[in-house]
């Protein structure tokens, strides 16, 4: 298999990469025994390289357990990777202290897969975006904060007055709506998007994947959206990776790979997707 | 009793005890209306017709002088002890427990009148019996503690058992026991909570024990209702969201109906009215509680003092257990709020109790 950062760098040549992940693992220790030795150790990324140009989507596709949410994870420092680099704009920052880290926890954010436990359920949606809001732009008042949480939530597709409301009183989709709001509000250069519509209803995914890529269209983001469904993945993303067993298996652009699987895994998991049968269509 | 001699004895009654039973009742009525309105169930007018029950219950036992425990004890307690019986063979099953009894315009529970029965016949036992050796008097106590309680915790009533032990610590204390006895006992209990746990808990009553350690284990199943009530009484703020408010936790039903007017009405409290209306109805518990201690120390004899500390007792551990289960501070027993959390007989027991430090606030000096 090519290296997926040459072939993305092939595929998108006017684009820079804005992030570059070299040969990543993350390997995480088993502990048996009376005394908890370490025995083993359970490799759930194993030498993941790839790269993500600016403005553009990279899919990352695999089974639950392949390791998709654990590289999201370790490139915003949540989980310490084994070994490996990351570059950002070409400087390292998986090396990063968290000090030296935080100017860029503004550039990269995080959208969680679970809508009902990403935000807290004591907080208004106000407060909730308004957080990251004093944490990052320290310089602006209360007023200034409400309009800008104001104009975040009309952006994504809500009213402005909600941002009274608790989380409770709104839908799964209007709460990853509040989810992303709440990762724009601090301009974002990069999105981590960890199975943002798995929870959510297929016409609400539809409205969600949707708003993603207008957003995209609006702001040049660049995202690394990770996900199971290969129809969500296949309709937003330039470029797909696979993931079997911590190891990309295929990568590509996004028509390539799941028009025309190379590797049999692609193949099983695009065979394993269900679809409806042509009298039921009819 | 003319009515001159009740008049004397409205006039000697304890005011500040008395408005506080007034709100408080009062005040019920209208968290059950705010807990339930929204439902098909009027649940507050039946509570309405339970405090018209309970109020000529409560003047009655206030303006009867005390005493009569010295005649009653014995008997209340043994009624209770056969009520609790006949639990198992005529009771009715509610939420998995048989421990109610069906009087035909309302469901009973024996365990209530169980208790009341217990801090009267540990009032007159250990009233008659300060020359007897004190670890005498613990077994005695002991036993007549158990038997009630093995019945109680068979149905199973977990709260109604735990709500025993701090009653019977407070009044072994004030009737004189030494200390080194009650540390004594309660190292021994210490020591058997691990074999209660494994041995004797239900599945169910050991879950709320892990989730009691950490709400975050299993949000969506068993930690439900207390994450639901974190987030009901967190999210209110200093105000909360207003009576009637819409879209609460409780409105949407993240707050199970089943329990939002009876064991949590504090949470449906806490998300309308915030921290100010919390402390406001904590204050008042508080007031309450000062009272009964007021009136306990101020009591004409050993009785009257042992009563009043065991109802301050029983009335706090239902204070402070269901408020605690509400925001995390005490594993889910199922406790009810006294005077404010629906439910009849428990109000009748409550009342009864406050009417009995009534008594013994009038009836401390006058001769009637």
């Amino acid at each position: 298999m090519s290296d997926p950062s040459v072939a993305m760098k092939t595929a998108c040549p006017d684009k820079p990469p804005l992030l570059e992940v070299r040969d990543l693992k993350v390997h995480f220790p088993i502990y048996s025994g009376l005394l908890r030795r370490k025995t083993d150790s359970f490799k759930a990324v194993d030498g993941v390289s790839f790269s993500i140009p600016a403005g553009k989507t990279v899919g990352l596709v695999g089974e639950s357990g392949s390791g998709k949410t654990t590289i999201g994870r370790t490139l915003v420092k949540l989980i310490s990777p084994t070994s490996g680099t990351a570059f950002w704009k070409g400087t390292e920052i998986l090396s990063m202290s968290e000090k030296e880290f935080r100017p860029l926890r503004r550039k990269i954010q995080y959208i969680f897969q679970d809508p009902f436990g990403s935000l807290n359920p004591r907080m208004t949606v106000g407060k909730i975006i308004g957080e990251a809001l004093e944490i990052h732009f320290a310089n602006l008042d209360r007023t200034q904060r409400a309009d800008r949480v104001e104009s975040l939530l009309q952006r994504v597709g809500l009213k402005g007055e909600m941002m009274h409301r608790h989380p409770h009183e709104f839908s799964g989709g209007q709460r990853q709506r509040i989810g992303i709001a709440r990762a724009l509000a601090v301009e974002p250069e990069f999105l981590i998007c960890d199975e943002p519509v798995s929870a959510l209803d297929v016409s609400v995914q539809a409205q969600i994947v949707n708003l993603l890529q207008d957003l995209q269209e609006e702001l040049g983001l660049a995202l690394l959206f990770i996900a199971h469904d290969l129809a969500v993945v296949e309709h937003i993303s330039d470029f797909v990776l696979v993931l079997h067993r911590g190891k990309i298996v295929e990568s590509g652009p996004a028509r390539n790979v799941l028009e025309h699987p190379i590797d049999p895994y692609t193949r099983d998991l695009l065979a394993a997707v269900p679809c409806l049968e042509e009298p039921l269509l009819s | 009793m003319n009515t001159l001699m009740l008049a004397r004895k409205f006039r000697a009654m304890n005011k500040l005890l008395l408005i506080l039973t007034m709100a408080l009742g009062f005040f019920g009525i209208y968290a059950i209306y705010s807990a339930t309105w929204m439902r098909d169930t009027p649940f507050w007018t039946s509570q309405i017709r339970w405090l018209l029950i309970c109020f000529p219950v409560f003047f009655f036992i206030s303006f009867t002088d005390y005493r009569w425990v010295r005649m009653g004890a014995v008997p209340i307690y043994i009624v209770s002890v056969i009520l609790l019986i006949l639990v198992f063979f005529i009771g009715v099953k509610v939420f998995g427990a048989r421990s109610w009894l069906n009087l035909g315009f309302g469901n009973f529970q024996p365990s209530q009148m169980a208790i009341f029965g217990g801090v009267l016949i540990f009032a007159l036992f250990l009233n008659d019996s300060q020359e007897m050796n004190p670890v005498f008097r613990i077994l005695i106590c002991l036993t007549l503690t158990a038997v009630p309680c093995v019945l109680i915790l068979i149905q199973p009533y977990l709260g109604g058992t735990l709500v025993w032990l701090p009653v019977l610590f407070a009044m072994l204390f004030v009737a004189g026991v030494q200390v080194r006895y009650l540390v004594t006992l309660f190292l021994l209990g210490v020591a058997l909570i691990p074999l209660v746990v494994n041995f004797g808990l239900k599945p169910y009553q050991k879950d709320r024990i892990l989730i009691f350690l950490d709400p975050s284990l299993d949000p969506r199943g068993a930690g439900w209702t207390i994450n639901q009530s974190l987030n009901a009484i967190g999210s209110a703020g200093f105000w909360g969201k207003g009576f009637k408010a819409h879209n609460t936790l409780n409105e949407l039903g993240y707050l199970p109906s089943t329990i939002v007017h009876t064991d949590f009405i504090y949470s449906v409290f806490g998300e309308q009215h915030g921290f100010i209306g919390a402390i406001l109805l904590i204050s008042s518990f508080a007031a309450l509680l000062l009272s009964g201690l007021y009136i306990a120390s101020q009591a004409q004899d050993q009785l009257g003092r042992l009563l009043a500390v065991g109802i301050v007792m029983l009335l706090f551990t239902h204070v402070f257990m269901n408020i605690g289960m509400t925001v995390a501070v005490t594993p889910i027993t199922g406790l009810p709020l006294p005077l404010v959390s629906y439910g009849g007989s428990f109000l009748l027991i409550t009342m009864a109790c406050l009417g009995l430090l009534q008594s013994i606030w009038i009836h401390r000096k006058l001769v009637y």
